[in-house]
């Protein structure tokens, strides 16, 4: 026992003693470290965050077009439909005795860089997310009037807004000098609680509202000449013509391929129906190629990391023979002076696992927030799972069996020159 | 303390014998000075008897113990706990400091670890104790790195670390080769000296017969072994 605290300790001082090749051979694999754990992170969260913003949906139906667009669009507020819907199928179709609810869905508006949406009241009562989770206000309550809005926490947040607040929806995603609604603000009637979901990042407004701020617009631009004060508007009639898609819930789960199907071959107008689950599994199939090609890139970086390691202790063999054959005049085995490479190899191994953790954890403390404005995934900050540990026992595995070559070359060498180094 | 018959011993099968001696005998507490030129198979025989190199025939007795009948392990420890080395150079790990290279021995040998505990409370006091003996200042030796003292001071502690433990048996391989003169009187007084304190037999190999005189008995290899390499 205190044979191998020895060979620990001395291991350490040899270490030290080489402390600038020791520490860019740490660096290198903690670098190495980091981008494989960081990969890992990213497609694990990608896919929680996916996987957790919705649940208890059992339908999406929007204008024909492929299924993870209309996913991405409708759930996630990634990219654009290039086709609404009709008012009036939505009507047929929420009028089916297998529907329980529907959520009407109308985008391509934004505030100051947030997405709005306009939905109806059913989509504080119905939509869920994670494990089954309602919205829930942290403050207010959901729009009744035609310009009242609901905010996402994140919206509140970042803009500083409360309740009372009068906001200006500009027509189109741009950030800002769009054409903007300005002639009719909107109040802010609700604030949600944070959800870790798109819906932080969402200003919503009724369906009727998204027809309001339209009236006096064609196309991209006001129409000349016709401009409408708010109190007009409240008085006409706004029901939308057409929405962008909307979420079903069904009485039954059985129903849903019935439904469906029925939907895919609605006859007045080509529409989309798909299964969210479903959908989520074919976004991750297209994702899966690109992830295994960024894996095998880190696993290769790694693999570099720990060569420089092995580089670094078998050019240090030679130099240390006088060292080895002193710690053999001392009474050291030669396994000993084999295990002397070995905790060394276990030792850069592991500070360069600690250092890539330390890190990653600084990059995704100082990238998280650009990710979340950015990309709307939200990276949650928490300890290293199982499976990090597990990439990271591995990796140590593998410093450990490179360290072999080494040691083993180190065992033979001392075993042969004794007690004494014939240079 | 020592005791060979018939030791044998060559390198590879086809060469020639190296070493060829039917007795040799050192006894406990005795320092004897083994003198021989260059490629003799001194060290070699120093080897054989810190049983890193195993003879091909013969019996090696070291403190009572048939070093054949150890293993390879057995033989380490048997090294570590009996056996203190001094070698021409490169005696100390060069980044530890002189301290820790004298401790070192008590690190791979609980027997030496208690005999210096029991000499001096704990093994650092008696490091401390052995460095003041051997001329080296207590305040420097823990500071700095043993590569930043001069070779009459590296060899010094060389002997501090042999000594550490009190093993019954001291062996010295042409340590005073690379000092000077004037270097080399006051290192083989103090080694002498403490040696001789610490009731240690001294094998003491040197190809400088002027050194011989203190010694108690005087060998020549060639007057010991047969083989004439
Ligand atoms: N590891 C070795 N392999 C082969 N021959 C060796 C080895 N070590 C020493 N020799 C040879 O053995 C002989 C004795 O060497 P050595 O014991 O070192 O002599 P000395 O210490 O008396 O100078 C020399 O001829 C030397 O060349
Ligand atoms: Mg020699």
């Amino acid at each position: 026992m205190t044979t191998l605290a020895a060979i620990i300790n001395i291991s350490v001082c040899s270490l030290i003693n080489r402390r600038l090749t020791v520490f860019l051979t740490v660096f290198a694999i903690a670098l190495s470290v980091m981008l494989l754990l960081g990969v890992e992170k990213v497609r694990q969260d990608a896919k929680l965050s996916f996987a957790n913003t919705i649940s208890g949906t059992d339908l999406i139906v929007g204008a024909r077009s492929g299924s993870i667009q209309l996913l991405l669009y409708s759930v996630f507020r990634i990219g654009n439909a290039t086709n609404n819907i009709t008012w009036r199928s939505y009507q047929t179709i929420a009028a089916r005795k297998d529907v329980k609810w529907t959520i009407p869905i109308s985008l391509g508006d934004s505030h100051r860089g947030f997405r709005v949406m306009g939905t109806s009241e059913a989509y504080f009562k119905h939509y869920s997310y994670g494990q089954n989770r309602q919205l829930r206000f942290r403050d207010g309550k959901p729009f009744e009037d035609v310009f009242e809005t609901v905010l996402g926490a994140e919206v509140a947040r970042n803009l500083g807004y409360r309740i009372g607040d009068k906001i200006v929806i500009a027509h189109g995603l741009g950030t800002a000098g769009f054409a903007k609604h300005d002639d009719k603000p909107f109040t802010v009637s609700g604030i949600l609680e944070p959800t870790g979901t798109p819906v932080d990042r969402t200003v919503h407004v009724s369906v009727e509202g998204i027809t309001a701020i339209h009236v006096d617009w064609k196309g991209g631009s006001r129409v000349p000449g016709m401009s409408m004060d708010a109190e007009a508007v409240r008085k006409m009639d706004l029901t939308p013509r057409s929405i962008t898609a909307f979420m079903v819930g069904l009485n039954s789960r059985l129903s849903a391929f019935r439904a469906l199907r029925e939907i895919n071959n609605f006859r007045r107008e080509p529409l989309l129906a798909i299964l969210p689950g479903v959908a989520l599994q074919e976004l991750w199939g297209l994702m899966g190629t690109a992830e295994a090609a960024l894996g095998a890139v880190a696993i290769l970086v790694v693999a570099g990391g720990l060569l420089g390691m092995l580089t670094m202790m078998l050019a240090s063999l030679n130099e240390r023979r006088r060292e080895m054959a002193i710690l053999r005049a001392i009474g050291a085995q030669p396994i000993h002076i084999g295990a002397m490479f070995l905790i060394e190899a276990l030792f850069i191994t592991a500070l360069g696992c600690l250092l890539g953790l330390a890190l990653l954890y600084s990059a995704m403390i100082i990238l998280q927030p650009v990710v979340e404005t950015q990309l709307g995934l939200f990276i949650p900050i928490d300890m290293p799972r199982l499976r990090e540990w597990l990439i990271l026992g591995l990796v140590l595995a593998s410093g450990a069996l490179a360290s072999t070559i080494p040691a083993l070359l180190a065992y033979r060498r001392s075993l042969a020159d004794g007690m004494t180094v014939r240079i | 303390m020592i005791e060979l018959s018939d030791v044998r011993f060559r390198w590879h099968r086809d060469a020639p014998l190296v070493l060829d001696i039917p007795a040799f005998e050192v006894r406990a507490g005795e320092r004897v000075f083994l003198e021989g030129p260059s490629g003799s198979g001194k060290t070699t025989l120093l080897n054989i008897l810190g049983g890193v190199t195993v003879p091909e025939t013969g019996r090696v007795t070291v403190n009572g113990v048939r070093l054949g009948d150890l293993s390879g392990a057995g033989r380490d420890r048997f090294r570590a706990d009996h056996i203190g080395f001094v070698f021409q150079m490169f005696n100390l790990i060069p980044y530890l400091s002189p301290m820790d290279n004298v401790i070192l021995p008590c690190r791979f040998s609980q027997r030496r670890k208690a005999a210096a505990q029991q000499r001096s409370e704990s093994v650092k006091n008696e490091a401390r104790r052995l460095l003041r003996h051997m001329n080296l200042d207590a305040n420097m030796v823990a500071a700095r790195p043993a590569s930043a003292f001069s070779t009459g001071q590296q060899q010094r502690i060389a002997v501090a670390r042999a000594l550490i433990g009190a093993p019954p048996l001291v062996i010295a391989d042409e340590p005073t080769s690379a000092l000077d003169h004037a270097v080399r009187t006051t290192f083989m007084d103090l080694m002498f000296e403490e040696v001789t304190a610490a009731n240690a037999a001294l094998l003491f190999v040197s190809h400088d017969p002027s050194l011989a005189t203190r010694f108690d008995r005087q060998v020549t290899l060639a007057d010991i072994n047969g083989a004439t390499a």
